[in-house]
């Protein structure tokens, strides 16, 4: 009786361990009385057997072997210093990125600064002033003006007022009579202490 | 704590770079022997082996290199095929009449034109056949591992296995004709 493919399935799953006990058990009584099916079974032995000569020849020997690992473990060295390489000039350019960053941000504000509102008389008061307003400013006391334009120029020496409302009036006053091309600027301090 | 391939506890201060390299130690010789199973005399079976290393090195935090046998074989089994896949190969010179280093003259001389001429066939399989064959008769795999290897169902890599051996056997049918 010929082998068909589905008997050399069968043998090929046996020799690789892959038949399960069930089916074994049917082979070996099929193989007892099948020449044809053992004499297949014995071609596949012989050939396996000649095939695991092939994959043992074809094991590298061990100068190949340390060849390879000195490779890959140069190879490691370089992907880890690539990689440090990388981290580090990431983080040079985030750091060059921020001082051109902050460069240029100071370089476009050079200019407001001459601009700022000037007070030249310093007190306790002064910096309340200039975090809250001068919506924030009391309503009565001595208040301080000094008018300057845009590029810092003087254009009124500091007075004094009694209220906010003449400082503003005084202010409003020498900026109508300037004609600075640049602009002016004011600014009120209240001195609610005297000095 | 599980224990690694060897069936030695790893170290707890045992760096991801160390563990590394005792895989690439310890299975090299093997990875070798299977990339030049399926590359064949196509491409350098070292580039095979050390490009799927330096692909797994790249992502090593991401895998357990205290078992790392399977994954480096498959890592080296994609490689091979990646490489055979790409369009233009280079063929390098036959080594085939090399038959490794344990083997004696006297069998070297019976067996070499045998081994020869299964290699050549083996060669001139299809590469997954190739490729089942390997982990199959080599890696002494399971169908299940293989399939998973290769990323394949069990019956195909049943199929695959199957038709390589018969392929392999009408081709040094014709060989032994020829004699």
């Amino acid at each position: 009786m010929a082998v068909n493919d589905n008997d050399m399935e069968l043998l090929h799953e046996y020799v690789d361990g892959e038949l399960p006990m069930s089916d074994c058990e049917g082979l070996w009584r099929r193989l007892a009385i099948e020449r044809e099916l053992m004499g297949e079974l014995d071609r596949l032995r012989a050939d396996h057997a000649v095939r695991t000569m092939v994959w043992s020849s074809l094991e590298p020997d061990e100068s190949t072997v340390a060849r390879l690992q000195a490779k890959v473990m140069r190879a490691t060295r370089r992907e880890d210093f690539m990689s440090w390489g990388g981290n580090f000039l990431r983080i040079a350019a985030s750091a060059a990125a921020l001082i051109l960053f902050g460069v240029t941000v100071g370089w476009m504000g050079r200019d407001r600064y001459h601009g700022m509102p000037v007070v030249s008389h310093p007190s306790q008061n002064e910096s309340q002033m200039a975090s809250s307003g001068l919506g924030a400013a009391p309503a009565s006391g001595q208040f301080n003006v000094e008018v300057r334009d845009r590029s810092g120029n003087l254009l009124a020496p500091i007075q004094q007022f009694g209220s906010l409302q003449e400082a503003k009036q005084f202010a409003h006053d020498v900026q109508a009579d300037q004609s600075s091309p640049t602009g002016t600027d004011w600014n009120v301090v209240p001195e609610i202490n005297k000095f | 704590m599980s224990m690694d391939e060897n069936g030695r506890q790893p170290a707890a201060a045992e760096s991801t770079n160390e563990l590394f390299e005792r895989a690439v130690q310890l299975h090299s010789r093997r990875l070798l022997a299977i990339a030049r199973a399926i590359v064949g005399n196509r491409a350098s079976p070292e580039d095979v082996v050390q490009q799927a290393f330096m692909n797994l090195y790249q992502h090593r935090d991401r895998y357990d290199w205290r078992e790392a046998g399977g994954l480096m074989r498959r890592t080296v089994v994609n490689e091979a095929l990646r490489i055979l896949r790409q369009p233009r190969m280079s063929v390098l010179p036959d080594d085939a009449g090399d038959l490794g280093p344990s083997q004696s003259p006297s069998r070297h001389m019976l067996e070499g034109e045998a081994v020869l001429q299964v290699r050549r066939a083996i060669e001139r399989l299809p590469e997954n056949f190739r490729a089942a064959l390997v982990l199959c008769e080599y890696e002494k795999m399971s169908y299940a591992q293989i399939a998973e290897t290769l990323g394949a169902s069990i019956p195909q890599v049943k199929t695959w296995i199957h038709r390589g051996r018969r392929q392999l056997a009408e081709m040094l049918r014709a060989f032994a004709d020829q004699t």
